[in-house]
């Protein structure tokens, strides 16, 4: 929501400015309104970087990133913040500079796609467990399942805090365990009832 | 939590019972196993299609 209010406020101040920048004189369009359309770009990013930094910082890693490759939104960015620099530059009237800008970019823009790394959205792929597979490996492909694909550490936490909205993951088995005895089930039971009708049954001092 | 079996996971049922057999291993033995483990998660999916609520 952060990100969304950031990128929102930026980008219709600097449209909002652009526009108004065809009222008013070449001296105040060039002298006020430009410096203000820059500094809430650059602003911008400078907010998202904090952002990104503070909110990945100690992040477990899920996976490596793909160099090379790009979403199509990524690109409409790039080719928008061309376009929206070329044209802050063409209002100040200077044609050169504008001709430089555009070099610029398309620079930036080469070396954004080919060279950035980016994170790709895709559905992630279905896992296809062999019949007998040993617990070792079953144990093992749930950890990648549980760190990526169920998405379930957006709740959990991986040992106990005052803040998680979930049991912690270091100590769930034996949680469980204990539960499914009190209520007299078993723990297969009492698990896969969690994970498929999770309402089902809340545990004490959670909500959902 | 939303069900692992519906949007937006939509885990299958081998994926649902590696999970199951990750969470066992936290603090518990693991007893879950993969074909021998898909009668009592479809019967926990027919429940919850069911509406049933634990006791």
């Amino acid at each position: 929501m952060i990100r969304g209010l950031i990128i929102t406020v930026s980008t219709g101040g600097v449209l909002f400015l652009g526009v108004l920048g065809y009222t008013v004189s070449a001296a105040v369009r060039v002298r006020v309104l430009s410096p203000i359309q820059f500094s809430l770009f650059f602003a911008a990013i400078l907010a998202l970087f904090l952002l990104d930094f503070f909110m990945y910082r100690g992040a477990r890693i899920i996976g490596e990133p793909r160099w090379g490759q790009m979403p199509e939104r990524s690109q409409y960015a790039l080719i928008g913040i061309t376009v929206t620099f070329t044209w802050l530059t063409m209002k100040t009237g200077v044609l050169k500079l504008a001709l430089i800008v555009i070099v610029l970019n398309l620079a930036f823009l080469y070396i954004g796609i080919e060279y950035l790394p980016q994170s790709e959205s895709r559905p992630p792929k279905t896992i296809v467990l062999k019949p007998g597979i040993s617990q070792a490996d079953l144990v093992s492909i749930g950890e990648k399942i549980v760190f990526d694909k169920g998405q379930c550490m957006v709740c959990h936490s991986e040992t106990p805090s005052t803040t998680e909205r979930a049991p912690a993951m270091a100590t769930i088995g034996a949680e469980i365990a204990r539960e499914a005895k009190e209520r007299g089930i078993t723990p297969e039971q009492h698990l896969f009832e969690s994970l498929v009708s999770p309402v089902a049954y809340i545990v004490k001092g959670f909500k959902t | 939590m939303p069900a692992a079996n519906e949007s937006p996971t939509s885990l299958t049922d081998g994926e649902i019972i590696a999970m199951a057999a990750y969470l066992q291993s936290q603090g518990s033995n693991v007893t879950v196993s993969y074909p021998g483990s898909v009668p009592l998660l479809k019967a926990e999916e027919a429940k919850a299609a069911r509406g049933e609520k634990g006791k």
